[in-house]
């Protein structure tokens, strides 16, 4: 006997209880009643009689032509109304979901009215000598029209609640949209398919009202189990209560076996737990080599206009504020977004090009896509998400490739655990090797390891600085962190509002960064103006900034001033003598900065620097947010640097 | 949410003064009839019923129309009727043998059955020989118009090949009139209410197969079910039913 509930969060409220038991007895007392009321001496030749005999087998018959049907039209129905995005979408829902609302004679009006004898589709069938009306057929359409809806609604939902990542991934590892449906999809909403297919089960063996208004009565042909009870009842209830009974029985044992057992696609995973240790095939050389990656290319209806080139072996670093862009940028190179205009190579392929309406669909272009979380396949094992790529895209030796991608991503220890077994790093691990075993052109790195915690990100970043050192492949990797960037990088590319603001060397980009977000990532103060002389940026508003000129240029070019947040001091008052740079300055913010407090302020031209402080300092200026103070820095510590054109 | 209260309390308050006012009429003369009635008198009875409110002042006749072996149904669990009108003797037999209906039972109308076709008779059907070859739907065996059919296609030396066995004259009324059958047989007055939707093919077999529909005060104390029940006997209401196509009492 379990509780309620194990854990104090998921309790039932206690007057919860006294509904629900009402609830299931609404439910309860009525079938008991009848079970009561049956003669039980008497039931076996009631039921074997031969019309209950003939009535519950053409009902068993049907009902599972219906659900087949059922499938077959359903799962695409459910697809499209989870998935596909246009006008009238909702009244496509409403019209399929009708069935659910419509008394069943209505529908079986309905059904009438259409293929009938002389329906607006039967006449033409009846013309070309098929006639559905009296037939088992017309029992089956029927049967579909009303649990077609429960199959959709059970599987649109659950098709809502999965998503679409585990898609994205299949496509970029190289499955057409209809493995994926097949292999990833249908496996991932497995119980709601499972249950909404048994209840299309059982509603259509229930099947009543449409039935005897669209497809009559006749034994064999098409009088199903509840038109027997119906007919029974005119003249043996015991007979009629025998054959509820029955249907109750056949209702209850599909409904109770298959719909109402949570253990069960556990248990069936379980079981497909792998098989003996993979054979030893050397895994055949890799098919594409790879490139250089060429990209440029807008897509006008969020902004994007950005370019790009990545050499073989090479990663950048894709940098920028949340919407600057940079997931738009990893869709178009992937292939899940389309450009308005663009051209992206890698090597000597072309995988768009608007010039030549080439656009290569994503799961033939092997540019793999890693993304924040690992999303490993959890119907399949370790060794199953590896071989994912190489079995989509038809390889020969799908076993070995998937084991020497988990060799060298180090993940080939856990190739017969269950996907859903490892840890955070591990997943990552096999994520690894599952795009490897693509044999990609190009990486799509994603995050890949802000899900992390401290402990196992730096091992996946040496895996991945080790994968693509040993593929050549060009990388691309977005992060919103620096230890990225330096443990993986060679360029850092910064995006604001879908352009490139800034691009360079890691070295270049963190050490005389131009864009605040640049400094902010490498954790230094950037002031842009204009050079009024040597060693002196002159600012809007006429504030000075002067430092130590890096490179020569003339007057009047555009500058910028970079100095460190530990270089500046604060003052209540104006400083004595003459340093060279002292500005009147807003507190915007204090905040803790692991040992010291990071005060963010703004100057007269609505620039922001950061100042490290000591938490004595901040306590005996009396420094609060709003206030107002005085910044300082060295002449000596300030580097100004003239803008050279991207 | 005033403006929401301020309809929502006049509804109650007008509720309330309907309620009270009822309440004290029915402790006057008004009295309710309750009639269960075959469904196949559904038209002819609530005329007939008119006649009878005119005659006795206050009373208020109320229907519930339906199969006649539901109808026993119902009063066997304790439905609240005063009259049963059943459309064969054989449920009105039950309803005495289960003691659900204690007053004397007489006879007040019969049916025949016949032959009908869509209006336009597409297989151009004549007989009921030609009928029995064609697309025929008529009553199961196990309800009474289907246990009628079944004695009129042994008197005419005929086996039926129906394509459907309904549950009731209105289902092979349906599939009559939507066309999915090419002949039916069904009750003549159902043929009747039917009209211009149906085409009426005379059969001379049907005249030895007559249904009769018995009537009776559910208890047979209660004299206003036993005005009712006299009532349907006397001679106006008979001609509402000869009008209807109901056929006479008597064999």
């Amino acid at each position: 006997m379990r509780l309620l509930s194990d854990s104090p969060a998921g309790r039932v409220p206690g007057w919860a209880i006294f509904p629900a038991a009402l609830g299931a007895l609404l439910v309860l007392v009525p079938v008991v009643s009848m079970a009561a009321r049956v003669d039980w001496p008497g039931l076996p030749a009631l039921l074997t009689s031969e019309s209950s005999v003939t009535a519950l087998l053409l009902s068993l018959r049907t009902a599972l032509a219906s659900t087949v049907v059922c499938l077959i039209l359903g799962v695409p129905l459910a697809l499209v109304l989870a998935r596909a995005h246009f006008k009238g979408m909702r009244w496509l829902r409403a019209l399929v979901l009708l069935p659910l609302v419509l008394p069943p004679v209505v529908g079986g009006l309905a059904l009438l009215a259409a293929f009938g004898r002389v329906g607006l589709v039967g006449q033409y069938l009846e013309a070309a000598g098929i006639r559905i009306a009296f037939t088992t057929m017309a029992v089956v359409l029927a049967q579909v029209f009303v649990s077609l809806p429960f199959l959709v609604v059970g599987l649109e939902g659950a098709l809502r609640s999965v998503g679409t990542e585990y898609e994205k991934v299949s496509t970029t590892h190289g499955a057409s949209p209809t493995r994926t449906l097949l292999r990833v999809t249908l496996p991932l909403v497995a119980p709601g398919l499972l249950s909404g297919t048994v209840l299309a089960f059982a509603r259509a063996l229930g099947e009543f009202g449409a039935t005897l208004t669209f497809a009559g009565s006749l034994q064999g042909t098409t009088r199903t189990l509840p038109l027997e009870i119906y007919l029974q009842r005119e003249v043996d209830p015991d007979q009629a209560l025998a054959l509820s009974l029955l249907l109750i029985v056949v209702a209850l044992l599909v409904v109770g076996l298959v719909h109402n057992n949570p253990r069960s696609a556990d248990h069936r995973r379980r079981i497909s737990r792998r098989r003996a240790a993979p054979a030893t095939v050397p895994a055949p050389a890799p098919v594409v080599q790879p490139g250089t990656l060429t990209w440029r290319g807008t897509l006008q209806e969020r902004g994007h206009a950005t370019d790009l080139v990545v050499e073989p072996g090479q990663t950048v670093a894709i940098v920028g504020a949340n919407g600057a862009g940079k997931s738009t940028l990893m869709g178009l190179l992937s292939g899940l977004l389309l450009p308005d205009e663009g051209r992206l190579t890698i090597g000597d392929d072309v995988l768009t090009d608007t010039d030549t309406r080439t656009q290569v669909p994503p799961h033939k272009r092997r540019v793999v896509l890693l993304g924040q979380r690992p999303l490993l396949f959890p119907h399949l094992d370790v060794q199953g998400n590896a071989e994912f790529g190489p079995r989509a895209s038809g390889e020969d030796e799908p076993v070995a490739i998937a084991r020497r991608a988990l060799q060298s991503a180090g993940a080939l220890d856990w190739a017969g655990e269950p996907a859903t077994a490892l840890s955070g790093g591990q997943a990552s691990r096999v994520a690894l090797a599952r795009a490897l075993a693509c044999n990609p052109r190009a990486l799509l790195l994603d995050e890949p390891f802000a899900a992390l915690d401290v402990a196992s990100a730096p091992s996946a970043r040496a895996a991945v600085a080790a994968a693509v050192h040993a593929t050549q492949c060009p990388t691309v990797l977005v992060t919103h962190d620096l230890l990225d960037v330096l443990a993986l990088a060679d360029r850092v590319v910064v995006l604001e509002k879908g352009h490139i603001i800034e691009a360079g060397t890691v070295a270049e980009v963190l050490t005389t960064p131009r864009s605040a977000f640049a400094a902010e990532l490498a954790g230094v103060n950037v002031i842009h103006g204009v050079l009024e002389h040597e060693g002196t940026v002159v600012l809007d508003g006429g504030l000075l900034v002067t430092g130590r000129q890096k490179a020569a240029a003339p007057e009047g070019a555009t500058a910028f001033a970079v100095f460190s947040p530990s270089s500046v001091a604060v003052y209540l008052e104006p400083p004595h003598g003459s340093p060279r740079n002292a500005w009147p300055v807003g507190i915007e913010s204090l905040t803790d900065h692991g040992g010291s407090i990071r005060a963010r302020l703004i100057l007269g031209n609505g620039s922001r620097i950061g100042a490290d402080l000591t938490a004595a300092a901040v306590a005996d200026l009396g420094l609060r947010p709003d206030g107002a103070a005085w910044a300082v820095v060295k002449a000596q510590e300030v580097a100004v640097h003239p803008s050279t054109p991207l | 949410m005033r403006q929401f209260m301020k309809p929502f309390a006049l509804t109650c308050g007008a509720l309330m003064v309907v309620a009270s006012l009822s309440a004290c009429n029915s402790e006057t003369e008004e009295q309710v009839l309750t009639v269960f009635a075959a469904a196949s008198l559904n038209e002819v009875f609530v005329d007939i019923a008119e006649d009878f409110e005119a005659e006795h002042k206050g009373v208020t006749v109320k229907f519930s129309f339906g199969g006649s072996s539901d109808l026993v149904s119902q009063m066997e669990s304790g439905a609240p009727a005063q009259v049963f009108a059943s459309a064969n003797e054989k449920q009105m037999e039950r309803a005495i043998e289960s003691e659900v209906v204690s007053g004397e039972d007489v006879l007040f109308a019969s049916n025949t059955l016949t032959l009908v076709t869509p209006a336009d008779n597409p297989a151009g059907i004549t007989s009921l020989a030609e009928a029995a070859e064609s697309s025929l739907v008529i009553c199961a065996p196990q309800v009474p118009c289907g246990a009628a059919t079944v004695k009129l296609a042994e008197s005419a030396g005929l086996e039926l090949k129906p394509v459907s066995e309904e549950n009731s004259v209105t289902d092979v009324l349906g599939k009559v009139t939507s066309g999915q059958a090419d002949a039916g047989l069904v009750y003549v007055t159902d043929a009747k209410r039917a009209g211009k939707d149906v085409s009426i093919v005379e059969i001379p077999e049907s005249d030895s197969i007559v249904n009769f529909y018995p009537i009776a005060a559910v208890d047979a104390s209660d004299k206003l079910a036993q005005d009712f029940v006299d009532f349907v006997l006397s001679t106006p209401s008979q001609d509402r039913l000869r009008d209807t196509g109901f056929g006479a009492p008597v064999e």
